[in-house]
Parts: structure tokens; C-alpha cells; sequence
């Protein structure tokens, strides 16, 4: 997974605010650090555009025209699409913050706020993304890897997931011994496992998926 | 009730004949008692007096009233023709009591209406205290937007600086913001200076189509967050009107925020619209608030414009109480009728100048 993470495109940071200045401005701070920035003044600009395959963090002004920060972040949390999200607000409101926090943003920031805040809450922002992108990644890997398989050889892995010696599952399904360990080899291949527990944890991860 | 009339030349005529009527009263009477001989049987009508100068006095001015009384009456009873003084001094004792039970009820009234004017006085500041309260929030959301993006492009100013080499061109551009942003920041207080109380009421010559567009400034974060919108339809010469721009600005605020208010309960498909038009009309100027929001019941058209009536649950009901007497003391009407096809529209019109502001 880390060596994912290393592997992973440069980040992007989507700075949505309806204020000019305060989109301008953030651009060239996060530029100041390196950091790539997207901007739009509306989150219907921002869910109008096309996304890209990169590692993201969202600024969202929590209060704007047409569809409010709040509404989106329940609309993104329900979609597939959940960028991790920074909040900016004019208004110290307390209940407003804790509804976001509560929703899963990364931070709560109040304008003005002190830039330094502002670059922490991306950087964990952005590193939490590029988790949901490995994890991501290898699911889809696992799920590539167990679509390959036949099956007898699926049947055979989820004995072999429970812990049921070769003889047994032999017996259960009415084949060899023999025949059950050259499958076995072959799945421990097809799912470029290195040794039993790590088929398990396999296991674990796509039933935590389907589920 | 309501704010004090600014025309008060009726007012002091009327108080002058009273306080007139007030000494032809007790000269009356006390001639009465002195000429006649019916040993100071008059003198019980003093009591009437003192009941009528509260209209007139305050506590001490009703008191230092019942002393004359009483001593017109001692003196009435020492100068009347009576043969009897046993009966002028029973008389007098009368007349006496009499006038002291009427100062005292004459002292309750004061007190209760006192009392009245404190409460008054109490709930113009409250309402002063809440659309304060509006105000500052409004500006504070204002002001904080220039002051993030200031914050934000000094931090990154510097950074473009420490770079190596440093970036001297993207710095520059973030100097370039903070100067137009600190100018935005400015002006905002600007025009908070100039709504702030504390500067006597002075008439000068206004751009109403000026005055409405900074007003509109005002409460426009207010509509935004809303999703309410405000269409303006202003005319290419601008009327011209002589009057208290802080004074009108305040009308102004207080009218497009109720208009706001008015479009609380719509859903998010029919979206809430205000229009605000500014017209000449003969030599009126003539402002019209309309909203599509809830209306209001038929008979109330006049009642809105009552101290305490409101139809808002937070509401104390003298936003346009102070709105007409404003509008009024500047010479001007006001009303309100239905919108169609639903809302309300609020008018007030003010005398046009023929001078350009």
C-alpha cells in the first residue's frame, strides 16, 4: 500500500468559493507550496466537470448560491465519488461545523484562517485520499485476480478460507486428495498469494467489499 | 405611539391653548370664590384643574399646580365677603382634600404613563439592538472575505519570496491583491461608518438609485445564502431627493429584509424573487418593494404599519412602525398592498428635488 501510495499521480486540490479573490488567492498560496489547485465557483461547476484520475482534496465555502457545501458533501457522500473535504465558512457556526465534521470533512476552518491550518488540513486531506485510492486500487486488483478463478477453484478457496484441511474438502466435494492440492496451488497463483493467511485477508477484504 | 412627530408646530399651538384654558381656569375660580359669597364653594373645581394639567406636566408641574390651587384657595377663603368663616374654613378643608386625593391620582397617571414611555424607549432599543445585531453579522461575513484572501495571499506572497530563487513576479501579483482586497475591506467599513448611529440626522441630496444599489450591497450575502434574487428596475435619470441618507438606508434594509423574510417558507424549486423599482411620479419619487412571498391577511394593510403588529414568530413589530414615521418625516407616504401574482409590495414615495444631487 505504501509503495501505492509513492507510486500515485501528483495530488490536485479543487478550491470551490463563490468569491473571485478568495479562489485566486488560495490557487496561488497552494501554488506557493507546490500544489496543484482547480478552481469553481459553484459545486455544480465542480460536479459538472470531469474528474481526474489523481489523488484530490476538495476546499469547499460551506454557504453559497444554488447548492450549499453541506448538500453536497451528502450528495458526494453517497455517490462513489467521496473526496476527502476542507471547509471554509464566513460564520463561526457551531452547529453548522459539527454537522460536517459529523459527515466526515477533514477540517472546519473559519475565515480568516491562518494558512498554515489551512496546508495541514490538505496535506491530511490528500494523504487520507491517497489511501481510498490504494485500498481502491487493490480491490480491484483482488476482485480481477478472484474473477479469474473457475468455480471449483472458488469453491475450493472459500473451504480453504475456513479453515477445512484438504482431505475434508476433498471429501465434501467428491474429488482426490491430489486433485484439491494442485488446485489449491493454483489459486494461491491466480491470487498471487504468498501463504494461507494472506488468502484469507484476501477473502476478508472482497467479502468486507460485497458486503 | 410610535416615534415622536417631527412636525411639532401643531403639537405646541395645541399645548399653549391648553396651558391657556388651564389659567383662565383657575382665575375663574378663584374670582369666583373671592367675589362671591358662597364661602369658597368654588374652590372644589381646582381639583378639576389639577386632573387636567396632567395632559400638560410632568410630576413636580402637577404638584407645584396643587399648591397653587391650595393656596388660591386659603387666599379665596381669607378675601371672600363671608359673613361665616366657620363655613369658608369647613369649605376650604373640603376644597383641600378634594385637591390632594386629585394630585394623587393626578401622580399615579404620571408614574403609569412614565412607566408607558420607559417601556417604549426599551423596546426602540431592542429593535435598534436587533437590526444591529442583522447588520454586524452581515458585515462580518462582508469583511471576512476580503480579509481571507488578504491573509491568504501575504502568507503566499511571502512563500513565493523565500523560494530560491525568489519569485518576485508571483509575489508581486499576491502585493497586487492584498492592496485591492484591503480597498474592498475598506469600503466596507466605509459604508458601516455611514449607517452607524451617532451622526445627527442631516438632509442632503440623494441618489435614490445610488442609495438603493448600496443598499441592495448590504443584504445581498443575505439573499446569496437564500437563494433569493433581487432584480432592480431603476431609472436612467435618477431621482434626486433631499433626505437623511443613513435615515433612508435604514428603510431601505428594513424593507428588503422583511421582503426576504416573507420568502422563508418557499420550497427550493420556486425560487424566492424580490423586485425593487424606483420611479418619478409628478414631483414624487416613488420606491416599490415587491416580493412573491406569503402575502399578508387582506385586512392588515394598515395594521402592519402599528407598533407591536407583526407576523413574524421572532418579530417585535416595529420595523415599519419606524419605517413610515422615517418616511413621513421626510415628507413623504407609505403603503403596502398585495403583489400580484402573490407577495406583498411595500411603497413609499418622497418629495423630489428639482436640484441634482
Amino acid at each position: 500500500m505504501i509503495a501505492a501510495a509513492a507510486q500515485d499521480a501528483e495530488p490536485v486540490v479543487y478550491v470551490i468559493d463563490d468569491d473571485d479573490s478568495i479562489r485566486f488567492s488560495l490557487e496561488d498560496l497552494l501554488g506557493s507550496v507546490g500544489l496543484e489547485a482547480r478552481t469553481f465557483a459553484s459545486a455544480e461547476a465542480f460536479a459538472a466537470s470531469p474528474r481526474e484520475d489523481r489523488p484530490a482534496c476538495v476546499i469547499l465555502d460551506i454557504r453559497m448560491p444554488g447548492m450549499s457545501g453541506l448538500d453536497w458533501q451528502r450528495e458526494m457522500a453517497a455517490g462513489k465519488d467521496h473526496l476527502p473535504i476542507v471547509f471554509i465558512t464566513a460564520h463561526g457556526d457551531v452547529h453548522m461545523s459539527v454537522k460536517a465534521m459529523k459527515a466526515g470533512a477533514i477540517e472546519f476552518l473559519t475565515k480568516p484562517f491562518r494558512d498554515q491550518d489551512l496546508l495541514d488540513a490538505i496535506r491530511e486531506g490528500l494523504k487520507l485520499n491517497v489511501e481510498q485510492r490504494a485500498a481502491h486500487a487493490e480491490l480491484t486488483r483482488l476482485r480481477a485476480c478472484y474473477g479469474a478463478l473457475d468455480k471449483r477453484e472458488k469453491q475450493i478457496m472459500r473451504e480453504v478460507v475456513d479453515g477445512s484441511p484438504s482431505r475434508e474438502i476433498a471429501t465434501a466435494l467428491g474429488l482426490s486428495e491430489i486433485t484439491i492440492k494442485v488446485r489449491r496451488r493454483q489459486i494461491m497463483q491466480k491470487m498471487q498469494a504468498g501463504s494461507i493467511p494472506a488468502l484469507v485477508r484476501m477473502a476478508v477484504k472482497l467479502q468486507a467489499a460485497e458486503g | 405611539m410610535g416615534l415622536p412627530a417631527r412636525n411639532r408646530d401643531p403639537q405646541m399651538f395645541d399645548q399653549r391653548l391648553k396651558i391657556l384654558f388651564l389659567c383662565a381656569l383657575v382665575a375663574g375660580v378663584f374670582i369666583l370664590d373671592t367675589e362671591t359669597s358662597y364661602d369658597v364653594a368654588a374652590s372644589g373645581c381646582y381639583s378639576v384643574t389639577v386632573l387636567f394639567g396632567v395632559s400638560l406636566f410632568r410630576a413636580r408641574g402637577v404638584m407645584i399646580l396643587a399648591c397653587i390651587c391650595a393656596g388660591l384657595t386659603a387666599l379665596s377663603a381669607i378675601l371672600t365677603h363671608s359673613h361665616e368663616h366657620g363655613v369658608a374654613l369647613v369649605n376650604m378643608l373640603i376644597s383641600v382634600l378634594a385637591l390632594a386625593t386629585a394630585t394623587f391620582l393626578a401622580l399615579r397617571i404620571v408614574a403609569v404613563e412614565a412607566e408607558a414611555r420607559d417601556a417604549q424607549a426599551h423596546v426602540g432599543r431592542l429593535t435598534r439592538m436587533n437590526s444591529l445585531g442583522a447588520l454586524t453579522a452581515s458585515i462580518a461575513h462582508e469583511i471576512n472575505q476580503p480579509l481571507t484572501a488578504i491573509l491568504a495571499s501575504g502568507n503566499a506572497g511571502v512563500r513565493w519570496l523565500a523560494q530560491a530563487p525568489p519569485r518576485m513576479d508571483r509575489a508581486q501579483a499576491n502585493f497586487d491583491r492584498i492592496v485591492t482586497e484591503a480597498g474592498r475591506a475598506g469600503d466596507i467599513i466605509d459604508r458601516l461608518r455611514r449607517l452607524a448611529r451617532g451622526d445627527p440626522p442631516s438632509k442632503t441630496l440623494i441618489d435614490l438609485n445610488a442609495a438603493i444599489q448600496e443598499a441592495a450591497g448590504l443584504v445581498k450575502a443575505d439573499y446569496d445564502r437564500s437563494g433569493a434574487s433581487l432584480e432592480f428596475r431603476l431609472p436612467a435619470a435618477a431621482p434626486v431627493v433631499l433626505a437623511d441618507p443613513v435615515q433612508i438606508q435604514q428603510v431601505l434594509h428594513n424593507l428588503l429584509s422583511n421582503a426576504l423574510e416573507a420568502g422563508d417558507g418557499h420550497s427550493k424549486r420556486r425560487k424566492h424573487r424580490v423586485t425593487l423599482s424606483c420611479e418619478t411620479v409628478a414631483d414624487e419619487a416613488v420606491v416599490t418593494v415587491a416580493d412573491l412571498g406569503v402575502g399578508l391577511p387582506s385586512d392588515a394593510t394598515e395594521k402592519v404599519f402599528d407598533a407591536f403588529w407583526t407576523t413574524k414568530g421572532s418579530g417585535i413589530g416595529m420595523g415599519l412602525t419606524i419605517c413610515r414615521s422615517i418616511v413621513e418625516n421626510h415628507g413623504g407616504t407609505m403603503s403596502i398592498a398585495a403583489n400580484r401574482p402573490r407577495g406583498a409590495r411595500v411603497m413609499f414615495s418622497l418629495p423630489a428635488s428639482t436640484r441634482t444631487a
